[in-house]
């Protein structure tokens, strides 16, 4: 074909620019590493990246969940560390408290020591995070947990039920803090009955053993109440499933250190004399029944009774049995708040590995969509650089030819 | 002996112009649009004997065919190149990890994971509101960036727009200029035919055109069905506001008479004007309504949940963002007084799509368009409801009005944090201060599938990134495969009409030659007559 002075300059130049801009792409990817610049360079690479880079940064989101998640525990943790000391701590005062030999002013020392466990636990319960929130009124992180009223000496909850649950993986959600009533108000479904005297029984009647008769019958775990009755001498005594609200035994005659039978799961002994209208209560884990906190607030009070006759005996006897049941139950329930509480750490723990493994497919694959290859990348850079200089060097080379040098 | 003279000076002369030819090509090896001459010499009749040679014509060696296909080759690679010049900017901008939306967007959805970890920390409240506002500007900026576009878009047309009405009227100035000089002369016009056919490749490199050539003389130019230059004259085209959405400008054509008829944008398909038509209507158009639908669905879904929520006051959520409302554009051509009220469904995010509407009243129904796919429904009501827009018709329309519905119009350029007080982010659902429940639902937005049901936010963007990157790779594949194909044709029409610059070499030396044979002619002729003058004396 004739060739154009014009088309043998162009087909120059344009092989050139073709190998120059080739040289400059890869060069570029060289240079930033990157092999997809521009989305043009691979849309679905691209598309593919963002979504990866996504999936990425939710995961290190979840990481930062879980460190938050885990702030949060371990502080919980640390004061349930303490409470669980202070409980430990009270018990043996409470064994001390049962010896029948201690004078007024020996059982006003134990009370004494006892209302200084009583304030640590109240400061525990009312414990404050970093941001000045409550650490155990559920949601309601603006109030105190407990409120603690001094001349009735009953420390109420004042939160809510609220746990906080936090995303801290893809697929799991974690409660990361518990609230005051599941610490200091609640005992495990495993707890034991716990017999307490009505608060204005007058008679010298002292409930000693509380007996399981057939853990597996229904009204297992049911509340009961126990009434006396004094009929023209007469003492009788009615049982009352309160949880139900039916009467077991109405009007049965009593004996002093009788062993009743309350419903078909439990058994009580009472020694001493009850008076007319005396009434004991068992029961498993109602919240009343379960604030550590008015348990030994109360125990405390009662010591400092003075023991002036048989119905103050009895009182301080009752308040005793019943005390130290609650304190074995609430140390439980505190010990097994705590283990869940470790449980959940260490599953954060779990997760922060299975997260680092998710980092890294994420990052390598990142690598695979976007990142360029250096050995191809530097090949390809070389051989494009040589065909380029053959273009240049043609083209010199063509350009030289002329017949007005020549002739 | 006489005719020895003329002989040899015929030749002389033959030699001159075929030299004058050569050098010309030469001078104008570079000169765009020129087509090579060659001299034809013929031999001079003289009655009875011979009468040396005559130059016959200075031909142009130029051939209609191949420049014809040359012309609509450039024209389709200059569609190309100018769609692909405005497309490479989005396509950059998104190659601009930090100018993109997914890292702010992620940084919110983070914003709102923290919050839900500390629900009480009036840090976090602070950040989320600054991460949220981050996020909104960044979505203005880049709805800007797209509106700028958009305007620098219609600028370049009516540029354009200017240079074909311009060419038109120069083509038809040659058009007269080639009949009278033909008429006046009998020679060809050289320069007149090369400038004619240069602008006409100019000109198709603005807009597809089709030429006609009536009486072997006058160039008829038609474009996109419409004639620019004719046996009238040459007609022009506008840029005028769209009818149908007075926020377009659109290419309209200028009848005899002054009325200006909208063209169809699908009749634009070539040149530089073609590819800005094809840009606007379709690559901007999909990257605006992707991004205007992104920040929709974020602001209603995440309004939506927040509004679920209580404050730290304990009063319900109000709206986080605030984003535009669909809006509804009469055609300026309608006759009846019907307008239309537009508002979103309550419960129709799921079905709003990237792509506006058009409603026709016909036959007494109501035919509405989806635009982005064609696909057509009819109402026979005066309310509706289409791709989660309610309508309602207020007035009466007549038969063969119109309307446009743009549900999502100007949502990213319009979406800005409603509330400043940290104190009023609805994180709780009913609880305190330490009330995560709805910081929680809030955060766990980023991966639910809320736009049209079927994807995530951040796949929503990723599909109006792979959409960009494909058409813009599309265009380069295109673009390259035109380039050689043009390439190929230029390479064929300058083997006829390109010059060679070794071949007039060649061709100096030719009639340098013939000049000094010649000469030595007239020399010999001279030297005779001497020798006869000799003889006399």
């Amino acid at each position: 074909m004739r060739l154009s002075t014009n088309t043998i300059y162009a087909m120059g130049s344009q092989a050139i620019l073709r190998q120059q801009s080739e040289v400059a792409d890869i060069g570029q990817q060289l240079a930033s590493g990157r092999r997809i610049v521009t989305p043009a360079d691979d849309p679905r690479a691209a598309a593919q990246a963002l979504n990866v880079s996504q999936a990425a940064q939710v995961n290190a989101q979840f990481a930062d969940s879980r460190e938050i998640a885990r702030r949060s525990l371990s502080a919980e943790d640390n004061e349930l560390d303490s409470v669980i000391d202070a409980l430990t701590a009270a018990k043996p005062l409470f064994v001390q408290a049962g010896n029948g030999t201690l004078s007024d002013a020996d059982r006003d020392s134990i009370a004494t020591q006892l209302e200084g466990i009583h304030a640590q636990l109240l400061g525990n319960a009312n414990a404050q995070n970093g941001n000045g929130g409550s650490f155990f009124s559920g949601y309601r992180t603006d109030a105190s947990a407990f409120l603690f009223d001094e001349t009735t000496g009953v420390a109420t909850y004042n939160g809510d039920a609220g746990r906080r649950e936090l995303r801290v993986d893809s697929s799991r959600t974690m409660p990361i803090n518990d609230t005051g009533r599941d610490v200091f108000a609640s005992v495990t479904a495993g707890a034991r009955y716990v017999a307490r005297a009505g608060a204005d029984n007058a008679g010298s009647a002292v409930f000693a053993g509380i007996g399981v008769r057939d853990s597996a019958a229904t009204d297992y775990g049911d509340s009961f109440e126990i009434t006396f009755a004094d009929n023209a001498g007469e003492l009788s005594y009615s049982v009352r499933n309160t949880t139900t609200a039916t009467d077991v035994v109405s009007g049965a005659v009593f004996e002093p250190g009788q062993t009743l039978t309350i419903g078909a799961s439990m058994s009580l002994r009472i020694d001493g004399m009850p008076a007319d209208g005396d009434a004991f209560t068992l029961g498993k884990g109602r919240p009343e029944d379960s604030n550590i906190l008015n348990t030994i607030a109360g125990l405390a009070a009662q010591l400092r009774q003075p023991d002036d006759g048989p119905a103050a005996g009895a009182a301080l006897a009752n308040t005793l049995n019943s005390a130290q049941r609650q304190l074995d139950n609430s140390l439980d329930n505190v010990l097994s708040v705590r283990s869940s509480l470790g449980a959940r750490l260490n599953e954060l723990d779990v997760l922060d590995r299975a997260g680092s493994n998710r980092d890294v497919n994420y990052k390598s694959s990142l690598a695979n969509l976007q990142d360029v290859d250096p050995v191809k990348a530097i090949s390809d850079y070389s051989l494009a650089q040589v065909a380029l200089q053959f273009s240049q060097k043609t083209f010199a080379d063509i350009q030289q030819m002329s017949l007005f040098s020549l002739v | 002996m006489s005719s020895l003279f003329g002989i040899g000076y015929s030749g002389l002369s033959a030699a001159q112009s075929g030299m004058s030819t050569a050098s010309n090509n030469i001078a104008n090896v570079n000169t765009p649009g020129y087509t090579r001459q060659s001299l034809r010499l013929e031999q001079s009749a003289q009655s009875g004997g011979q009468g040396g040679v005559g130059v016959g014509a200075v031909q142009r060696n130029y051939q209609q065919y191949l420049s014809g296909q040359l012309n609509d080759a450039r024209s389709t690679a200059s569609a190309l190149d100018s769609h692909l010049g405005q497309l490479s900017q989005i396509n950059n901008l998104l190659g601009d990890g930090d100018a993109g939306l997914a890292p702010l967007m992620q940084q919110f959805f983070a914003g709102l994971q923290t919050l839900a970890g500390s629900p009480d920390d009036a840090a976090a409240r602070e950040s989320l509101l600054g991460d949220a506002n981050s996020m909104a500007a960044q979505f203005q900026t880049f709805a800007g960036y797209l509106d700028d576009m958009g305007r620098s878009v219609a600028t370049q047309m009516e540029g354009a727009v200017g240079q074909v009405n311009n060419y038109a009227e120069q083509i038809d100035r040659l058009n007269e200029q080639i009949t009278l000089a033909r008429g006046r002369t009998g020679a060809e016009p050289n320069t007149l035919l090369d400038k004619r056919d240069q602008l006409v490749s100019e000109l198709g490199q603005l807009i597809n055109i089709d030429v006609a050539i009536q009486d072997g003389n006058t160039y008829n130019i038609t474009a996109a069905g419409q004639p620019l230059v004719d046996a009238t004259g040459a007609h022009s085209l506008a840029l005028v506001r769209s009818a149908g959405d007075p926020t377009r400008r659109v290419i309209a054509y200028e009848a005899p008479g002054g009325a200006r008829r909208e063209l169809d944008a699908s009749q634009i398909s070539g040149g530089s004007l073609g590819g800005l038509v094809a840009f606007r209507d379709g690559s901007l158009e999909s990257a605006t309504l992707s991004l205007d639908q992104l920040a929709h669905d974020l602001a209603d879904k995440i309004n939506d949940v927040h509004g679920q929520g209580t404050d730290l006051a304990g009063n319900p959520g109000t709206a986080l963002f605030e984003t535009a409302r669909p809006i509804s554009l009469d055609n300026a051509r309608n006759t009846g007084t019907a307008t239309l009220q537009v508002a979103f469904s309550d419960d129709g995010m799921a079905d709003i799509a990237a792509s506006n509407y058009r409603v026709a009243y016909e036959n007494g129904q109501y035919s509405v368009t989806r635009v982005s796919d064609g696909q057509r429904t009819r109402f026979g009501s005066d309310s509706f409801s289409i791709g989660g827009v309610d309508i309602a018709v207020e007035g009466t329309p007549n038969e063969g009005d119109s309307f446009l519905i743009k549900p999502l119009a100007g949502a990213a350029a319009a979406l800005n944090v409603s509330i400043t007080d940290p104190a009023q982010i609805a994180a709780a659902q009913g609880g305190g201060s330490g009330d995560n429940r709805n910081a929680q639902a809030l955060a766990d937005l980023q991966n639910a599938k809320t736009v049209e049901g079927n994807r995530s936010f951040n796949s929503q963007y990723a599909q109006l990134v792979s959409d960009i990157g494909n058409r813009t790779r599309t265009l380069q594949v295109n673009g390259e495969a035109q380039q050689t194909l043009t390439g190929e044709l230029e390479n064929a029409q300058q083997s006829i009409s390109g010059v060679n610059l070794d071949e007039e070499r060649v061709n100096l030396l030719y009639y340098q030659q013939m000049y000094q044979a010649n000469a030595k002619v007239i020399e010999t002729a001279a030297s005779l007559f001497d020798t006869l003058l000799g003889i006399r004396a």
